[in-house]
């Protein structure tokens, strides 16, 4: 029940944008929750790689004296990866195409991320 | 035997390996018969690391001190006490093997020296066998916890070591370790 509708979320917000390919909701420990990836995409090296790079992000938040973190970005040449927080223990990864505008992703992302909290409460 | 520790990986290693409060007692009651032999086997513990040729020259000019350090550590297997000092304690002796550069399988080879040699100096210094058998069960146990503990040093897995730099937690390392290597393209 609760992961049907985890799942619906992320099939929403992959589904509400052309440029959004994929996305993710995954625990702070590396473990898969719920995914809507692509083909070929390995969910268990992405979601391992991901909370690291979250705790990362904060650490290095921490340090720099940035506050709580927000975000993590990543900017490749095919695209972006978005990574924030869903609740403590969760986290929402968004893959997107170089084309998608940027107000939109942290828009569409961080909603579908208070819904995810909502349901993982 | 109480755990004193909230890793999970340490509470996973403690519950599967078995130990529990009557190992306490078992190795307190062989204690008394087993101090006196100690020297003995540090001293044949050296004379092997001595005549090794990669282990001889880490050991050089400073044989003396470690057979008494050595035989304190040993000691300690039979305090009754394997709480959160006795694994603070290994781990400080796995970050002072990785400042001296002894490599991870000279620890695992010596662990192994010490798993060899002590069933016959349990058996034969020991008068009750039932004591002698439960005594060895709890020493294997404890070294391979030792060995546990001592090695995390070597991957940086310490509480205040690179993993906390990173922010990663036991249970994400655990993770990252176990999740596969990439193929490469062109490996098997
Ligand atoms: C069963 C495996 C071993 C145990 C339980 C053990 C135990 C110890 C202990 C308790 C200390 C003192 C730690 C401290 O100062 O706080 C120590 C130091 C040392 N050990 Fe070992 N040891 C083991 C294997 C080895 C091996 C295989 C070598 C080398 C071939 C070695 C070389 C040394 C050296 C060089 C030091 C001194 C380091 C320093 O003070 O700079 N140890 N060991």
């Amino acid at each position: 029940m609760r992961e049907d509708q985890i799942k619906t979320i992320l099939t929403d917000l992959n589904g509400g944008s052309a440029d959004i390919e994929a996305s993710a909701l995954i625990s702070t420990d590396g473990l898969i929750i719920s995914s809507a990836l692509t083909p070929g995409m390995d969910e268990d090296r992405i979601s391992a790689m991901v909370a690291a790079m979250l705790s990362l992000g904060e650490r290095t938040a921490a340090e720099l004296a940035r506050g709580s973190l927000e975000q993590v970005m990543i900017s490749g040449a095919q695209g972006h990866v978005l990574i924030i927080h869903a609740g403590s223990d969760a986290v929402l990864c968004t893959i997107a195409s170089k084309q998608i505008k940027l107000g939109l992703l942290f828009i569409d992302a961080s909603r579908a991320a208070k819904a995810a909290t909502a349901i993982l409460k | 035997m109480q755990l004193q520790s909230k890793d999970p990986n340490i509470q996973t290693f403690w519950h599967v390996c078995g130990l529990d409060k009557d190992d306490e007692s078992i190795l307190w009651a062989v204690r008394g018969a087993i101090l006196p032999l100690i020297p003995a086997l540090t001293d044949a513990f050296y004379a092997t690391l001595g005549a090794d040729a990669q282990t001889a020259p880490l050991i050089e000019g400073r044989v003396e001190q470690l057979k008494r350090t050595h035989a304190v550590w040993l000691e300690s297997l039979f305090s009754g006490e394997y709480g959160a000092d006795f694994i603070r304690r290994q781990q400080q002796i796995g970050e002072v093997h990785v400042r001296a550069k002894i490599p991870p399988t000279f620890v695992a080879a010596s662990m192994s020296f010490l798993r060899g040699a002590l069933p016959d100096v349990l058996a034969a210094n020991i008068a009750d066998k039932e004591d002698a058998r439960a005594a060895m069960g709890t020493l294997l146990r404890l070294f391979d916890l030792c060995q546990f503990l001592i090695d995390r040093s070597y991957d940086g897995t310490l509480s205040d070591g690179l993993m906390n730099n990173l922010g990663i937690s036991p249970a994400l390392l655990a993770r990252l370790q176990t999740v596969g290597k990439k193929p490469q393209p062109g490996q098997d």
